[in-house]
């Protein structure tokens, strides 16, 4: 599938925007209400999740917006988790032997069993090649067995080669859809055959309406200047940079993405016009609060 | 005598002819075949075989042999990892330079042979070539997606141009998943309808399976049940050795440092998909030691030596046990599938 095929298919289900759980708000296909998935923290950093609806403003090029869905219960979530699996990355992720650390096959079963039981997800990795995992699942054996038999240490890092693989293996699946990058996070260059680079990464997060989360291990100082790039890119997708200096800190750092997933508004509003254009997005709450959330979104095209 | 009786004496009567009939089926046994290939301890065929003096067990119980005979004409799926992990390596990174030390951007660089070079001789002398008559083979190859060619075929011509679409493939799609799993799901499927013959597989591959649908088990135990045994010739992976066709992919004058190849082995899970299946695990590739075509020919002399090992099974249609057979000559190991089902 070319860019631009890929490209027109993600559009067509960003336009779409559905939530599949019957007992949450749900967007039907046609009523053109964008979803907006926000996380908001107070002035320490923790999550602050019993706002209401009329805690929120939601801006589009600036001007505000009627709040038209709204909703603090969690949201069917796909998660791509990508495993970077490069020679440098592997010497902190894995052993001789090609096993993941224990510590951090831990970490992702934690992650995995603290998902709600409608989430899914797929284990994918990068390196030497770029492997988006085939089965989107809730099974634990099953991660467990990629896990297992499908992590090999070797390679660059196509990061955001890798990024834009796994967004587009979720573009068709509703809900919440989060590329969470296990990674350096400093690319190293392009394999062929695959789209993506720093400089359309944003588009393609805009395009497949993909929260990117990113856990960079390794010392903070290191190549610091490097993976201020992966920031900016979890950042204005909406998602969230973490960082983890060791694979001792990764159980913990996962637990916070989990947790962070897990307490995420909903809010939907009616883009005022239909152009199939970028729009930008702000999302603010009371004062102290930070809110995350994307910072653009695609308009549904004119019909 | 009430009826509630007479019910339950029926019953009870049933289930004592029941119980004798599976008792009685068991004993007789079934007749169940499995091909064999009898190796010394370097992988190469035995020469002799003293068949009158195998040992058969299912489920750890001896079970009468009731037949070995020559293994009949070969149908085989041989199935070429062609993912650029079979023939690429990093070699190290090259550095911009531009800006700041802390500014500067590593682009990985890379070696690469190509899937032509290191397979398409090998496929057409190793394999084709060493054909018998009689022998159906059909090619497969795995990069992104396992895809299998058209069909068996006996004839030089055809599988001539079956080899070469399996190494003619374009290297967008080779730097994706390498699902090695499926595809031998993919080529049990196609063995299945190939009745009365020995049903093998030819796995080529570095073993660094990625993107499955379906696992390494689940994978042995279709295999395993349908008495198709998995021959793997596993690449030594990160190691391009074709004296040509190499390229630098990345190419830069300035510095960069080498980066240490493979620093993982996937072999055991090969290892352990050719034992459980009765096929054998051939390492290629490593310390200069045998090259492709060699160990192809190494794979077809085996499978031309098979044998096919009747024993009288206890099971009921139905039921699955483990198997082994055990030769009497310590030197020589038996490859056997390791379970059945009847």
């Amino acid at each position: 599938m070319t860019v631009q095929a890929t490209m027109l298919t993600v559009f067509g289900a960003a336009a779409i925007v559905a939530a599949a759980a019957p007992q949450t708000p749900t967007f039907s296909a046609g009523t053109q209400t964008v979803a907006v998935y926000a996380t908001v923290q107070d002035g320490s950093g923790r999550l602050v999740p019993d706002l209401d609806r009329d805690a929120f403003r939601v801006f589009v090029d600036g001007a505000a917006v009627d709040i038209v869905q709204f909703s603090r219960d969690p949201q069917p979530l796909s998660v791509a988790l990508m495993i970077d699996t490069s020679e440098v990355r592997g010497h902190g992720l894995g052993t001789r032997t090609g096993d993941l650390h224990r510590t951090t096959r831990n970490a992702i079963d934690a992650f995995i069993g603290a998902l709600a039981p409608a989430d899914r997800v797929r284990v994918g990795t990068f390196g030497l090649e770029i492997a988006v995992g085939a089965n989107l699942t809730r099974d634990p054996a099953e991660i467990e067995r990629v896990l297992r038999e499908e992590v090999w240490l070797g390679g660059g890092t196509p990061l955001w080669q890798a990024l834009v693989a796994a967004m587009e293996s979720l573009a068709a699946e509703p809900g919440r859809r989060v590329v969470l990058a296990l990674t350096n996070g400093i690319d190293t260059g392009r394999l062929p055959g695959f789209p993506g680079r720093r400089s359309n990464i944003d588009e393609y997060a805009v395009r497949t309406d993909s929260m990117v989360y990113a856990i960079r291990i390794g010392p903070a100082d290191t190549w610091a200047t490097m993976t201020g790039d992966l920031k900016d890119v979890s950042l204005a997708s909406g998602g969230g940079y973490f960082e983890a200096p060791s694979d001792a800190d990764l159980g913990q750092t996962f637990a916070r993405v989990a947790d962070e997933l897990r307490h995420q508004y909903l809010l939907g509003f009616v883009p005022a016009v239909s152009d199939g254009q970028v729009h930008r997005l702000d999302v603010v709450a009371g004062p102290g609060l930070t809110v995350r959330a994307r910072r653009s979104f695609l308009a549904p095209g004119a019909r | 005598m009430t009826i509630r009786v007479l019910v339950s004496g029926i019953a009870c009567a049933v289930a004592v002819l029941m119980t004798s009939v599976v008792a009685a089926q068991r004993e007789a046994g079934a007749a169940v075949t499995s091909h064999v290939v009898f190796t010394t301890s370097t992988s190469a065929a035995a020469v002799t075989i003293d068949t009158a003096g195998l040992v058969a067990r299912s489920n750890g119980v001896i079970v009468p042999i009731v037949d070995v005979a020559a293994a009949p004409p070969l149908s085989l799926v041989v199935i070429v990892d062609v993912t650029s992990s079979v023939s690429e390596a990093m070699v190290g990174f090259v550095w911009d330079g531009r800006g700041k030390a802390n500014d500067a951007r590593p682009s990985g660089m890379r070696v690469a042979d190509s899937p032509s070079a290191l397979f398409l001789s090998p496929l057409l002398r190793g394999v084709v070539r060493a054909m018998a008559a009689g022998d159906r083979v059909r090619f497969g190859r795995v990069a992104d997606a396992p895809e299998l060619g058209r069909e068996f075929a006996t004839d030089a011509a055809t599988l001539g141009r079956a080899a070469r679409w399996v190494v003619d493939v374009p290297a967008d799609v080779r730097h994706g998943r390498t699902p090695i799993w499926d595809a031998v799901d993919m080529a049990v499927s196609a063995l299945e309808a190939e009745r009365g013959r020995r049903r093998a597989i030819l796995l080529v591959t570095d073993g660094l399976s990625t993107g499955n649908r379906v696992g390494l088990d689940a994978v042995i135990e279709r295999a395993a049940h349908a008495d198709v045994a998995v021959f793997v010739v596993g690449e030594a992976w990160g190691n391009p050795r074709s004296a040509r066709g190499w390229s630098l992919v990345d190419r830069t004058d300035a510095p960069w440092f080498r980066m240490t190849g493979a620093s993982t082995s996937p072999f055991g899970h090969l290892q352990r998909l050719a034992r459980a299946t009765g096929g054998v695990f051939l390492a290629d590739g490593h310390d200069g030691g045998p090259v492709p075509e060699r160990r192809f020919r190494d794979v077809m002399n085996l499978l031309h030596r098979s044998y096919s090992v009747t024993v009288a099974s206890p099971l009921l249609p139905g039921e699955s046990a483990t198997l082994s057979i055990l030769s009497p000559d310590p030197a020589v190991e038996v490859h056997v599938r390791d379970r059945y089902r009847r």
